[in-house]
């Protein structure tokens, strides 16, 4: 049995994305993830996968 | 003595003074020509007749110039040109990136890869042009900054690869960020190794301190911040999606001293991830 892929967070008015990129994510943010710590790219990073542009 | 040295032989001061004394410069012909972009009294046919000159760099300026990246291609038939459609300020980064490209070479050093080595400079460079333009900061000096923040990793390559090696497979053994394993293991880092070759090579002292300063920048906000939050941008891309990826932790005070706006972040995002194919590609990377 496979364990669950660990996940980014959602930030709240973010767009849900697809299971692996959130799971991708996760893992380059894992850093900050790890130490209960928010990186001010995510949130951003995931409005960009999900289609805004600045 | 052997030329290698072996991972646990600490590069001193001493020793990183020499060897990078050692490393050839960049062509005084070069130099001469950024001087004269960057000094606003000599005249676009003064700069254009310089680069003119080398027949070697008005190939490359020409091949950057008409690829997509600028967003002129096919349109750009002589120095002239690029300098008229490009401006001073980009056409003094063509020639750093071109000048940089032809002096760096690809070292044999296992667990480096050059190809990624120098995306990731490129990304790191147009991202933190991309933020410059858009928080007035000095876009040609960001751009020069980024494409070399992390030169000294090739210098590691070429000049210690077997401690480099072993740095690259401890960090990965270990999951923690390159630089940590470097200054366990080798006793310096690429960032301080790096800042050392921009010295030799001549570059302003801004690109130097961010060179230096980049995993780690403090003080008044400038280019050190910028090269950092670039330099996560370029990672959070993923442009490799490399097993051992992964975007560093922003330093206490880096991002609320620029304090971008979500736009110029998004935006940012955009300009590296068309830009940089478009680069590689003129590039031959």
């Amino acid at each position: 049995m496979s364990t669950p892929r660990p996940q980014a967070p959602v930030t709240p008015g973010a767009p849900a994305l697809p299971a692996e990129s959130a799971a991708r994510m996760a893992h380059l943010f894992r850093d900050a993830l790890a130490g209960n710590r928010s990186h001010e790219l995510l949130p951003l990073l995931q409005r960009y996968r999900a289609g805004e542009r600045g | 003595m052997s030329a290698v040295m072996t991972a646990n032989t600490p590069i001193d001061a001493a020793v990183l003074t020499r060897r990078i004394g050692q490393l050839p410069t960049l062509p005084q012909a070069v130099l001469d020509v950024m001087a004269l972009l960057r000094n606003e009294d000599s005249s676009a046919e003064q700069c254009a007749a310089a680069i003119a000159r080398d027949g070697g760099m008005t190939a490359v300026v020409l091949r950057l110039a008409n690829s997509a990246f600028y967003g002129v291609p096919g349109r750009v038939a002589s120095v002239r040109d690029a300098l008229h459609l490009l401006g001073r300020r980009t056409l003094a980064g063509v020639l750093t990136t071109a000048a940089v490209c032809t002096r760096l070479e690809r070292p044999a050093c296992e667990g480096f890869d050059f190809v990624a080595f120098w995306r990731h400079g490129l990304a790191t460079a147009i991202a933190a042009q991309s933020l410059a333009r858009d928080l007035a900061l000095d876009d040609d000096v960001a751009f020069t900054a980024g494409l070399l923040h992390d030169v000294g990793i090739a210098v590691l390559a070429s000049q210690w690869p077997e401690a480099l090696a072993a740095a690259i497979a401890a960090a990965n053994e270990a999951d923690r960020p390159l630089a940590e394993l470097e200054r366990a293991l080798l006793g310096a880092d690429h960032a301080s190794i790096g800042a050392a070759l921009a010295v030799h090579w001549h570059f302003p002292a801004p690109v130097v301190e961010a060179i230096a300063h980049h995993h780690a920048p403090a003080g008044a906000p400038g280019i050190a911040d910028l090269v950092h939050v670039a330099d996560a941008v370029a990672h959070a891309l993923d442009l490799d999606a490399g097993e051992h990826e992964r975007v560093p932790a922003l330093a206490d005070g880096a991002w609320g001293r620029l304090a971008p706006k979500p736009a110029q972040v998004l935006r940012a995002f955009e300009r590296t991830e068309t830009g940089v194919a478009a680069l590689c590609q003129a590039l031959g990377v």
